[in-house]
């Protein structure tokens, strides 16, 4: 079990294993651990993502372009080898590019972001924030919608209509949040660690189908696996507008 | 303590575990199950860390064998005696109130 526990704390966000992993993988050590304490530190990696945020500490995570860069890159060239394998709406290849856009903008906005973090003026910083929402909007058509296509074709009946359901109410929510996120920059990096999440679990999830048998008992689990990821995001979001409405205010 | 959230109650268990005496994290899940009944889980734990250290309630002490003791601020102190203050006068009310219905 512990083994599980150290494999689940390499998820927390990096800035914060810098400054807590060595005395909380040391408390790991100590503990006898239970079931229960694998889910607290699910939950507890949720809720670092979500309702903190290192901008009164190091900004490691978002200042170190590199890293940022490489995992974007690392995501566009697994979005690649999807499209080339998976033409999901039609057998054009040249939707390569819808799979590579989204990918591709948050490169750039980051770039921008990046580049105008501490110098823009407010109007700037409010383009690079519109520019944000519209790239989560992006984000999450694309995750939501790639997903229910490929699923759509392969899922067995029973559970079609549920992630049509699951896509439409997820899309719908991430926008209205992200339109609210607006300029709050702290925020906007949990919710794009968020989509972030998601989009690594729907190429996972989209592997996993490529490779089995569609509408086979894997598949399905993949398909409901994506489901309750769905659902913990739609989740967090709500939790966070409940107990944290600042990270979800605008004029705050 | 109200800009702790939902981390309140952890936040003051952990505060209330750190006024008697600089512990690490297993010392303080012991300490607090043991005045509580309550086993926090290391999630939770480091949650509510991370943010009474943010509002510097509480402080880390240097590392010790990978272990990472913390130490109450004074700012800390003040903070869990207006809060059990605060308890024991809607404590007082409320007991008040149910010797006067009876």
């Amino acid at each position: 079990m512990k083994w599980l526990a150290l494999w689940i704390v390499r998820f927390y966000p990096q800035w914060w294993r810098q400054r807590y992993e060595t005395e909380m993988l040391a408390l790991v050590d100590d503990l006898s651990l239970r079931p229960a304490d694998l889910l607290d530190l699910l939950f507890g990696m949720w809720d670092v993502h979500i309702n903190l945020t290192p901008s009164h500490k190091e900004d490691v995570m978002f200042n170190n372009r590199y890293t940022f860069t490489g995992i974007t890159l690392l995501l566009l060239a697994v979005a690649i080898l999807v499209a080339l394998f998976v033409p999901f709406i039609s057998e054009d290849q040249s939707e390569l590019l819808l799979f590579a856009a989204p990918m591709l903008s948050l490169l750039a906005a980051r770039a921008l972001h990046t580049r105008w973090r501490d110098t823009a003026p407010r109007a700037a910083q409010r383009l690079v924030g519109a520019a944000y929402i519209l790239l989560g909007v992006l984000v999450a058509l694309f995750v939501y919608g790639s997903i229910t296509a490929l699923v759509f074709e392969s899922a067995m009946p029973p559970l079609i209509g549920l992630v049509w359901l699951l896509a439409t109410v997820g899309f719908v929510t991430w926008t209205i949040a992200a339109a609210r996120l607006s300029l709050q920059t702290d925020a906007l990096h949990s919710a794009l660690c968020g989509v972030g999440f998601l989009v690594a679990a729907a190429y996972v999830g989209m592997l996993f189908l490529l490779f089995v048998n569609p509408g086979s008992l894997v598949s399905n689990a993949v398909v409901t696996l994506f489901v309750i990821i769905n659902l913990a995001w739609l989740l967090g979001l709500a939790q966070t507008a409940l107990t944290h409405p600042t990270h979800l205010n605008p004029s705050s | 303590m109200d800009e702790l959230g939902t981390f309140t109650d952890t936040a003051v268990l952990v505060l209330l575990s750190l006024a008697g005496g600089d512990k690490h994290g297993y010392a303080m899940i012991e300490d607090i199950e043991e005045v509580t009944g309550k086993r926090l889980g290391p999630g939770t734990l480091y949650g509510a860390l991370a943010r009474l250290e943010d509002y510097a309630l509480i402080e880390a002490l240097p590392t010790n064998n990978r272990r990472k003791p913390y130490r109450i601020t004074p700012d800390g102190r003040a903070a869990l005696q207006r809060y059990l203050h605060h308890l024991r006068n809607l404590s007082n009310t409320g007991l008040a109130r149910l010797e006067d219905k009876a």
